[in-house]
């Protein structure tokens, strides 16, 4: 080996040499874990453009009786089964207007049928004045997106952006009120599973052992109780005095019961993964308490997971109560939800009729896909050992 | 290419130009990035080099088995065959065609790093074994079963009709591979390419594989295309040897002509810098500065410039070096050579 | 030895230490058999040296290790810790005992990508021993994770960047930053070099001899490659299925083995040299199931040179004149080859 003592001299150094760095954008190397997978998702435009879907139903959600143009509740037999109305920009000085619709009864048929009518237009306000409601039952407001510009017409009777059903209430708004129930439903039932979830999953995880299976064992006897029948008793056992309000939170509890059981599987995987992760072995070898371990160094390597996984919970907590709202296990008229407002569109002949009562439920389907691809989004970019 | 000096000796594989690129959305990595390779009758080609270098990815460009985002965009991979006609550019073959089908696991067969994942793990050994007997011949099933057997007992496997009907997961990781190893070379074909077989292995079934691997080229006559990063395994088995660094073949020559006489920094800094017998106890081993480049943050250049001990201002991070013939068969790719 | 005379010499004693993991079943874990991970091994590390644990996979020496550092608990034996505040056995210390005594002992991991939190930047990660052990203020963190980062080569600007930014050999100097942090007497380097490209293992291994000669630590270096070990040790035990089987220094368990599976793992490692025969002693199967070991001698399915004797009753570990120790009845008869 007469070359390595030729050779060795060009090489030897005493002092250790300075490291080169390669990857000279110095953003990325002090981005936190949060930073890159910012970065990540922002990369994934499927589950981005999604995720702004999702904020703009969240709007939705906040803003709720300022989107609605009339209460939801009021109702006129005169006006039933009325088709959207043709909006109008820029005629005759109004930005925006809606035509009139009138109604005819057929004397054949004896249905009601109607035509709009553009000539006789209603002028329309932004950020009008409107009925009076309290913004998160704090302020006491009357302004509305869109508002009568004459201030005493009756909005019941004139706007009806997407139609009325049979009992004549206003479409448009029944759908942002529904929107704010069902997706509140959603993310309450979200956070409650969050909790059980990470509870249950982490005493699982960390113990392990005989603990764990017990625990492992009750998941499994709750997975494999029939979840409908199981509604309906539920459903049957609401005292009938119960209030609006008491149904809607018991229904949250109910659904949540049953769905923080994935949570925590997937959370228990993940400890028991994490538990022998050599960072943390170092950790516990420094002396680190369990608290330590479990909130510096555990549940942060995975929040991004519990994210993920929350929001792909949420549309299945979704379509949970509308499902259950539909078959009137759920919520009951005169509360509003995306399973109340499509058991309106039950019947055949209320489709072929008038098919704008099918309206929510494309409401429910674009709110469902977008959750789902910004979850896929999220847990793609939560990935930490992925190629920055 | 215009290196032709190893016309005497005629080569079973060809690989010139060759040429990998992937499009990721951050840009292009430049995994193989122009590589020449002569696989000949009978002889085991070493590929060496560390993480990144592009080894296993230029023999799965030979095998057509780069998956998007990945592209290989150019080169040529003859196959020779007794005649010109039997000749064919694997590269222009039709991707999952029949004929590839037929050179991939028939004419040239690969074995893994992990056997585990390349056994499904819900059909028995014997089971796969015979599929891939069946797929290259026309054997019956009991004749397949029968040379499957048989090809288990060459190598070496303890008790073979019981293995036969045992699932990956039942075998211990030796074993695994010499089913693996089986199941490669029970089609008879002439290139064997091996991708870092022993790497997962104890240094004991290394032995055993690495002899397996030697004994059953001497039986069979096929070539060996060996990958692998350790300097050591190379020297055991490999004929000829080409050192790889960041997608570029930067010398090749005989197992002797490298190790012995090494030309190129890199080949010299990677050998002094493993321990040998020749290390005395306590010797600070002579060391390679820096990392290996993120693949996409390639140096311009000869790749290897910023690591260099020999670097030429003003020459080598300019351009590529052209190959230098050093003696017949020895090649390098280094300005410290360009005459 | 420049240490103070009070001080034992070995900064760590290990006596008939025993590893049994249970093997369970059922929901309710019915303990049905044993696997014997350690069995009654006894040595020790000299203070200032480096003592080189090798053997196959599932030998049982990363339970060893595992075992002197406490993050499993031994079954049965003594670990005795030599410190400045006299001898203590560590074995079956309770945690609370135990806790000061941690950073006396460090590890340093084989992965470089899951021994790093990578959620914390490099300060977080090679200040939190500091902060584990009492030091609040964060200048004084601050003055030292410079210094150990300086020390082991990487520039202290790096202190607010994540381990993403680095390679494999970065990381693992970051991790021997960590394990520095408390001014440890042991080391314990659980094959620090496996997972990392070959041309910066040698930056590694020379880092470990640096700080050691600095220092004044004492290794224990566990590692399935005999090159290596050879390198840096000052002496090396061999383990066969949860038993040491040999030891000596580099130079006698290379030039004259005493035990033929010592015999065999010098002859199976590829020398990166074409010059060198190769004629491998090659071992006959795979090492034996834990749970169910072979009677007699763990090894004489596999010896070739295994007698009768072998069979039936298991050697113990004898010394010889020279101080080596073996366990092999045939030691007398054989004669083993090592390298030239």
């Amino acid at each position: 080996m007469n070359y390595l003592s030729k050779i060795k001299n060009k090489f030897f150094s005493d002092k250790i040499p300075e490291e080169i760095i390669v990857q000279e954008d110095e953003s990325i190397q002090i981005a936190t874990q949060r930073q890159l997978i910012w970065r990540r998702f922002k990369r994934h435009r499927l589950g981005f453009a999604s995720s702004i879907v999702v904020i703009l139903f969240y709007v939705v959600v906040l803003f709720a009786d300022f989107l609605a143009t009339s209460v939801p509740v009021h109702y006129g037999a005169a006006r039933g089964f009325m088709p959207p109305q043709p909006i109008k920009f820029f005629q005759e000085g109004d930005f925006l207007s809606v035509c009139h619709v009138i109604g005819e009864r057929n004397l054949e048929s004896f249905r009601m049928e109607h035509t709009a009518d553009c000539n006789n237009r209603e002028p329309l306000q932004l950020f009008g004045k409107g009925y009076e409601y309290k913004l998160w039952g704090l302020f006491k407001t009357d302004r509305h997106l869109f508002a009568m510009k004459n201030p005493d017409a009756n909005v019941d009777e004139w706007i009806h952006l997407m139609g009325t059903d049979k009992q004549g209430r206003d479409v448009f708004s029944r759908v942002m009120h529904g929107t704010r129930v069902s997706l509140t439903i959603g993310i309450i039932g979200v956070g409650l599973s969050i909790v059980f979830g990470i509870f249950i999953g982490s005493i699982s995880g960390y113990y392990g052992g005989l603990i764990d299976s017990l625990l492992q064992r009750f998941i499994e006897i709750i997975r494999s109780v029939p979840t409908i029948p199981l509604y309906m008793g539920f459903s049957a056992a609401f005292p009938a005095d119960w209030t609006i309000n008491q149904v809607y939170f018991m229904i949250t509890v109910i659904i949540s019961l049953f769905a923080w059981t994935d949570l925590a599987r997937v959370i228990r995987g993940r400890f028991l993964s994490l538990r022998d992760e050599d960072f943390v072995v170092a950790a516990r070898l420094n002396g680190a308490s369990t608290m330590r371990i479990v909130f510096v160094h555990m549940l942060p390597s995975f929040y991004s997971h519990i994210i993920a996984q929350a929001s792909l919970a949420l549309p299945l907590m979704i379509v949970t109560e509308t499902s259950l709202s539909y078959l009137g296990l759920g919520l009951r008229p005169p509360a509003i939800s995306y399973g109340v407002l499509l058991k309106d569109a039950q019947n055949v002949q209320a489709v072929a009729h008038s098919p704008w009562l099918f309206l929510p439920a494309i409401f429910v389907i674009v709110v469902i896909l977008a959750l789902n691809f910004m979850g896929d989004g999220i847990r793609d970019a939560a990935d930490p050992y992925q190629e920055v | 290419m215009t290196t032709k000096n190893k016309l005497e000796k005629k080569s079973i594989l060809e690989v010139r130009g060759l040429k990998t690129y992937f499009y990721t959305t951050d840009g292009t990595v430049k995994a193989v990035d122009g590589v020449d390779l002569d696989v000949f009758p009978k002889k085991t080609l070493g590929i060496v080099g560390e993480s990144g270098c592009g080894k296993s990815i230029t023999t799965k460009s030979i095998l057509r088995l780069i998956d998007y985002p990945g592209r290989t965009i150019e080169g040529e991979v003859n196959l020779k065959g007794d005649t010109l006609k039997d000749s064919v550019d694997l590269l222009k073959l039709k991707q999952n065609g029949t004929e590839l089908r037929q050179i991939r696991g028939g004419r040239i067969s690969m074995i893994f790093q992990e056997p585990m994942t390349s056994f499904s793990p819900i059909h028995t050994i014997g089971n796969q074994i015979i599929e891939a007997i069946r797929l290259h011949s026309k054997l019956g099933k009991s004749e397949a079963l029968e040379f499957a057997e048989d090809w288990l007992i060459r190598v070496g496997m303890s008790n073979p009709s019981q293995r036969l009907k045992q699932y990956a997961f039942e075998l211990s990781g030796g074993q695994r591979q010499r089913a693996m190893i089986a199941m490669a070379l029970c089609t008879n074909p002439d290139i064997l390419i091996a991708d870092e077989p022993t790497t997962a292995l104890d240094v004991t079934t290394q032995a055993q594989v690495l002899d397996l691997l030697k004994e059953m080229q001497e039986k069979n006559g096929m070539s060996i295309i060996m990958i692998t990063h350790d300097l050591g395994v190379i020297a055991e088995l490999a004929d000829d040897v080409s050192v790889m660094y960041l997608g570029k073949v930067v010398e090749s020559g005989t197992i002797r002509q490298v190790f012995k006489n090494p030309k190129h920094p890199y080949t010299q800094a990677l050998l002094s810098s493993i321990p040998s017998l020749a290390t005395g106890h306590r010797e600070r081993l002579p060391i390679l500065t820096g990392t290996i480049p993120h693949p996409q943050a390639r140096p311009a250049g000869c790749p290897f410039n910023p690591r260099c001990k020999d670097f030429i201002e003003g020459t080598c991070e300019v351009s590529f070096p052209n190959q230098e013939i050093i003696e017949e068969g020895h090649l390098v790719n280094c300005h410290l050579y360009n005459k | 030895m420049s240490a103070t005379k009070t001080q034992n010499e070995n900064i760590v004693e290990v006596k008939n230490l025993k590893k049994y993991f249970p093997l369970t079943q059922g929901i309710f874990q019915k303990v049905v058999g044993h696997i014997k991970a350690v069995d009654d091994v006894s040595f020790v590390i000299p203070r200032g040296k480096t003592v080189g644990l090798v053997g196959e996979s599932g030998c049982g020496k990363t339970t060893i290790s595992k075992c002197i550092l406490r993050a499993i608990d031994p079954t049965s034996g003594e670990i005795n810790l030599n410190t400045e505040q006299g001898s203590k056995n560590i074995a079956d210390m309770r945690e609370k005992e135990l806790r000061p005594l941690r950073k006396e002992m460090q590890l340093i991991f084989q992965d470089p990508f899951s021994s790093l939190n990578p959620r914390m930047n490099l300060f977080d990660i090679v200040s939190e021993p500091l902060l584990l052990n009492g030091v609040k203020s964060r200048v004084e963190r601050q003055d030292r994770v410079e210094e150990l980062l300086s020390k082991v080569g990487l520039r202290p600007e790096y202190m607010v960047r994540f381990p993403h930014a680095f390679s494999g050999g970065q990381r693992q100097r970051i991790g021997i930053a960590r394990a520095l942090a408390l001014n440890p007497s042991l080391i314990v380097c659980d094959e620090p070099v496996s997972g990392l490209d070959v041309s910066v293992q040698a930056q590694v291994i020379n880092l470990l001899m640096d700080l050691q000669d600095e220092l004044g630590l004492s290794y224990l270096f566990v590692s399935h490659d005999l090159s290596i070990v050879r390198q840096i040790s000052d002496s090396i035990q061999v383990m066969y299925l949860g038993r040491l089987v040999e030891n000596g220094t580099p130079e006698e368990i290379f030039s004259s083995p005493k035990h033929p599976y010592t015999e065999a793992l010098i002859s199976a490692v590829p020398q990166a040299d074409p010059d060198m025969p190769k004629n491998h002693q090659t071992l006959i199967g795979e090492i034996p199931n834990p749970s169910n070991p072979p009677n007699g001698c763990y090894f004489h399915p596999r010896c070739a040179y295994a007698t009768d004797e072998c069979k039936k009753t298991n050697p113990a570990l004898t010394v010889d004149k020279s101080g080596r120790s073996f366990s092999c009845h045939n030691a007398k008869d054989i004669k083993l080859t090592g390298l030239i």
